[in-house]
């Protein structure tokens, strides 16, 4: 006995007819052939009409290739999973060559095919195939962005041109600047006025600030960060006189025969193991090497310190202070080129047209799930009623 | 700050409102829509003395976030006038609001916004995503009255399908536009920072939630990923940044 349904028509077959049950009043149904064995469901009817039943079988054969490993929920729901957990790790070991990794990787590329399996042997709804062939556009718009595009950060002083490893263009920086925000150090504002060269000619200028980049032949020039990384000159204090200039550069203090030269800046001063380096561009501890010579010798050296400025002053009768610094600053350029990012954007579009409409659509009526099967019989299966969910399945 | 006894004063509307909620409807709703008034002004004021729209710290982002689960329950809970659930989410947006206001005040003061943020993708991406949380949490919220109800009620299982589907769209529109933006300012769509990756992983989970569904796994046993899937939500939001901070990271 069996109650079967076929598209949106339920039949019941008995005795060598068929009898049409009713019309489920169904907009886009999903589900497709559903045989009940009656030993499950008791008020189910036998088919015995011969070519109903060949229908029937025959529409029950597409249903089971669906079935297949590869296009199964169960493994679309295994890979989620899976996929879950492996962004999990990922997040702790904050690495991105991990996300590049040939069993990650792996992962998107199984979960890709069975999205495809699914999606060439099933028939969904309008919604879900859209949603779903987004998913696999986003991802080969990726897939094309890593293997066909580059991504390349320089940093550059204002005047300077700078080539790029993965292109023939280059970039001069006419100008850098920064505003700050008048009560603090943290930065407004900072932009570059850039021009790319081809084959030296400039083809194109803009000003470049953060969030807005400049675009060349599928070429993306951002303004990413900045930095200090020299001084211009130093300012120094020697028992009252004040004096600038650049580093190298040398002056003889009045009524000696000692001459000082400012040979190296850090902007933030850090001792390790004996050895000076700057820990960071910012200027939290500005410190100056001082070489002093009388006449030809090299008499010492010492640092001084513009936050300490009484801290390790070496010779009694001369006080050196540093009180200012001129920095150079540099502004830090990235460029990319992106191939897959037009396909990427397809893929969201794609997407977010599957789930709105989704969203609209709503299904009634009667279905009947089966959820295991053998050979060509449908062994268990359940009706349930679905009445105004807005189904994404 | 002039904004702060306006946020108080919805805290007190909104436990009011919880507590109302369980013996009838009608005082339950005027208190939780004077609460979202209130405030919807103390946040008007805060954009005001900010200089900028309210997302650009935790502080900003956890009182958004409070309006929107009120904001979301009015608009599509309370029509199903079931009093244990609508208590429950107000006690949600209770709860977080609470939350938002017991942060030290350090996290209370507004900071000019740095370059990277002077953008209007902020306001889009970051409220797209909370209402998406904020979807989520009502998902919650009804899932666990649902464990505790004997009965089986149908409605809020409808109830909670319908908030994750919320949900899930606004976060798939706060993914997207978080994508968009990245690419505008890093170079790069998707960094696999903590906070996307995150995000994507409580993105999975409600995929999840959908297709499990369709394997039978419905009623209790999709009321347990609901519940799931927003630890995750606060994992995102709070875990990642307390405890994997990166570019993504705004105290």
């Amino acid at each position: 006995m069996a109650i079967c349904v076929l598209g949106q028509r339920l039949f019941m077959a008995m005795s060598g007819h068929q009898i049409q049950l009713a019309t489920l009043p169904m907009k886009k149904y999903s589900t497709d052939i559903l045989v009940c064995d009656f030993s499950f469901v008791p008020q189910m009817i036998l088919i015995t009409d011969r070519n109903v039943c060949a229908t029937i079988r025959g529409n029950i054969q597409k249903e089971m290739r669906m079935k297949s490993f590869l296009g199964s929920k169960k493994l679309a729901i295994a890979l989620l999973i899976i996929l879950s957990l492996a962004c999990i790790i990922g997040s702790i070991k904050d690495s991105e060559a991990y996300y590049h990794s040939f069993w990650f990787v792996g992962i998107l590329v199984l979960l890709s095919l069975n999205i495809l399996v699914c999606f060439l042997n099933s028939r969904r709804r309008i919604g879900s195939y859209l949603v779903h062939l987004g998913i696999l556009v986003i991802l080969s718009g990726g897939v094309m962005g890593s293997l066909m595009g580059f991504e390349e950060g320089v940093n550059l002083r204002e005047g300077e041109i700078a080539s790029l490893l993965h292109s023939n263009l280059k970039i001069k920086l006419h100008n850098f600047t920064i505003e700050r925000y008048p009560d603090s150090s943290m930065p407004k504002d900072y932009k570059s006025r850039l021009t790319i060269i081809e084959d030296g000619k400039e083809v194109k200028t803009k000003t470049i600030e953060v969030n807005h980049p400049l675009i060349y032949k599928g070429v993306w020039f951002y303004q990413s960060s900045y930095g200090q990384d020299g001084v211009e000159s130093v300012n120094l204090n020697v028992n009252g006189l004040d004096w600038t200039g650049r580093l190298g550069e040398s002056f003889r203090i009045p009524k000696t025969s000692l001459v000082v030269k400012p040979v190296q800046f850090l902007f933030d001063f850090t001792l390790d193991g004996g050895k000076a380096y700057s820990k960071s561009e910012e200027a939290d501890n500005p410190a100056v090497k001082l070489d002093v010579y009388d006449g030809e010798r090299l008499k010492f050296s010492q640092w001084v310190f513009l936050k300490f400025p009484d801290y390790h002053q070496r010779e009694e009768g001369i006080k050196f202070r540093l009180t200012g610094f001129t920095a150079i600053p540099y502004s830090g350029i990235q460029v990319v080129k992106d191939p897959g990012l037009v396909v990427f954007w397809i893929g969201c579009c794609l997407f977010l047209a599957g789930i709105v409409s989704s969203f609209f659509v709503t299904v009634h009526g009667l279905q009947l799930s089966v959820h295991g099967y053998k050979k060509n019989k449908i062994v268990n299966c359940e009706p349930t009623t679905v009445n105004g969910y807005h189904s994404l399945e | 700050m002039h904004s702060s006894p306006f946020f108080i004063i919805a805290l007190i509307a909104y436990g009011l409102s919880s507590l109302l909620y369980l013996t009838q409807n009608r005082w339950g709703t005027s208190a939780a829509i004077a609460g979202v008034i209130i405030q919807t002004i103390g946040l008007v004021i805060r954009t005001v003395e900010a200089h900028h729209l309210p997302f650009a710290n935790l502080y900003e982002s956890i009182l958004f976030f409070s309006l929107s689960i009120v904001f979301l329950w009015l608009i599509v809970g309370k029509r199903y006038k079931i009093r244990i659930v609508s208590a429950s989410a107000l006690l949600i947006g209770f709860i977080v609001l609470l939350l938002g206001l017991f942060l030290p005040s350090g996290y209370k003061s507004s900071t000019p916004l740095m370059p990277a943020l002077q953008s209007h993708w902020l306001e889009f991406h970051v409220a797209t995503c909370f209402l998406g949380y904020a979807a989520f949490a009502l998902a919650f919220g009804i899932s666990v009255v649902y464990l505790f109800l004997k009965e089986d009620t149908a409605i809020l299982e409808e109830i909670t399908y319908k908030s994750i589907t919320i949900g899930f769209i606004f976060l798939t529109i706060g993914i997207i536009s978080g994508a968009v933006w990245a690419k505008y300012a890093w170079g790069r769509c998707w960094s696999w920072d903590p906070k996307e990756t995150w995000a994507l992983i409580t993105w999975l989970i409600y995929a999840l939630y959908f297709h499990l569904r369709t394997i039978g796994w419905r009623k209790k046993k999709s009321a347990w990923i609901a519940i799931i899937g927003f630890l995750a939500v606060i994992f995102t939001y709070l875990g990642v940044t307390f405890l994997l901070p990166g570019l993504h990271s705004y105290m």
